[in-house]
Parts: structure tokens; sequence; C-alpha cells
């Protein structure tokens, strides 16, 4: 018997782990992103470092793509209207076009593309360490989802 | 990654990712105004509905891999 209004200990553990996991979750996002910003581009650290990562990823989606598929429900997807996709595919494209444009275009220094606009955030090390933990982050989603 | 941007160059390219991003924010609005038959769907509808496919899964994990190397690494 527990007292009234305590939890049980079941559930207290579920929370102490939930947290724990969080905790862990945000020092590792916290610890590669200030590892990556303290490397360089063009680099051998920055190279490994990036390398390692992405592979470990890359590992867990392969992984969770494999569980995935035992347990994938076709009839389960989300139905769209496809007219509505217009809209959404129209943005897509302008950005593609635009990217590609600068790229084979020789035309980048009129028209940046948007890595020439994050390089200049990068520049400063805690925008960097934030935009490496939000990659982490992201892949990390992609490949446990 | 190696162009530094300076002065105009740097607002052209400011200008059209800002109309992007507004575009994107008004997309996300107007796909959750409520009481609206033929709305957009929502950024969160899409990705439900294509990652549950193994191939834009795998385009997806492909896409933010080639970020990383071309943001962090070159």
């Amino acid at each position: 018997m527990h007292p009234a209004g305590a939890s049980p200990p079941a559930a207290r553990h579920s929370l102490v782990a939930r947290v724990a996991l969080a905790a862990t979750a945000t020092a590792v996002l916290a610890g590669v992103g200030t590892a990556i910003a303290a490397t360089r581009t063009f680099t051998w650290p920055a190279e490994v470092l990036t390398g390692g990562v992405e592979i470990a990823v890359a590992l867990a989606a392969a992984l969770g793509a494999v569980a995935h598929r035992r347990r994938h429900d076709p009839t389960r997807r989300t139905a769209l209207d496809g007219r509505s996709l217009v809209v959404w595919s129209a943005v897509v494209a302008l950005v593609v076009a635009w990217e590609l444009s600068a790229l084979f275009g020789g035309v980048r220094h009129l028209h940046p593309t948007l890595s020439s606009l994050v390089d200049t955030a990068f520049r400063v090390d805690a925008a960097k360490a934030a935009g490496a933990a939000l990659w982490l982050a992201l892949g990390s989603w992609l490949a446990l989802r | 990654m190696t162009a530094v941007l300076v002065g105009s160059d740097k607002a052209i390219g400011l200008t059209f990712w800002s109309l992007v991003l507004a575009t994107l924010a008004g997309l996300e609005l107007a796909a959750h105004r409520p009481g609206r038959p033929g709305r957009p769907p929502s950024f969160g509808q899409l990705v439900s509905r294509y990652l549950a496919h193994p191939a834009w899964r795998a385009l997806a994990v492909v896409l933010w891999l080639y970020a990383g190397w071309h943001l962090f690494s070159h």
C-alpha cells in the first residue's frame, strides 16, 4: 500500500528513466555540438568527427528501417488531398531551382545559397554548436522514429 | 562551403530566404485554421505521410548526411 497522493514506484521509476534519458540526450547533443564547433572545415578532425556521427546515425537508421519494415502497414498512411500539395511542392521547387542555379550557373555571388548564409552565421562558435546539435537531433529523430 | 557574403549579396539571399520562410510559415498557419475544408496539409502531416514510406525515409537520411558533410566538414 502507498499513502494517498503518492506515486506508485513503477510510475516514479518511469519518470526518473525519462528524465535521465532527456538529460543524457541533451548532454550528448551539447557535447557533440560543442566538439563540432571546435573544429574547422577542411581539416581531418572535422572529417573524423562529422563522419563518425554520420556513420552512427546511418547505422541506427538502417536498423530502424528493418524494424519499421516489419511493422509497416501501408493502409495506415495519412490520406492527403493531392491538389493541396501544389503550394508546398512549388516552394520546394523554387528552393531547389535557386540552389541549382547558384551551383551550376556561377551566380552564387548574386544569389547566395542557404549554405552560404549558414556559413556566415557559423562564424560564431555558439551558432555553429547550436546548428550541429540541431542537425544531430534531426538525424536521431529520423533514425529512431 | 566556402563563400563568405558581404553587403548587397547577403541582402539578396536574406530577402529570398525570408520570403521562403514567410511562405512556409503562412502555409503552416493556413493548415491549422479551423473550418476550412480545402486547407493545405501541415508540415507534420506531410512528414507523417511521406516518412512512412521507406524510399522517402531513405532520401531524408541521405539529405541529412549530405547536409552534415557540407556544413561541418566542407
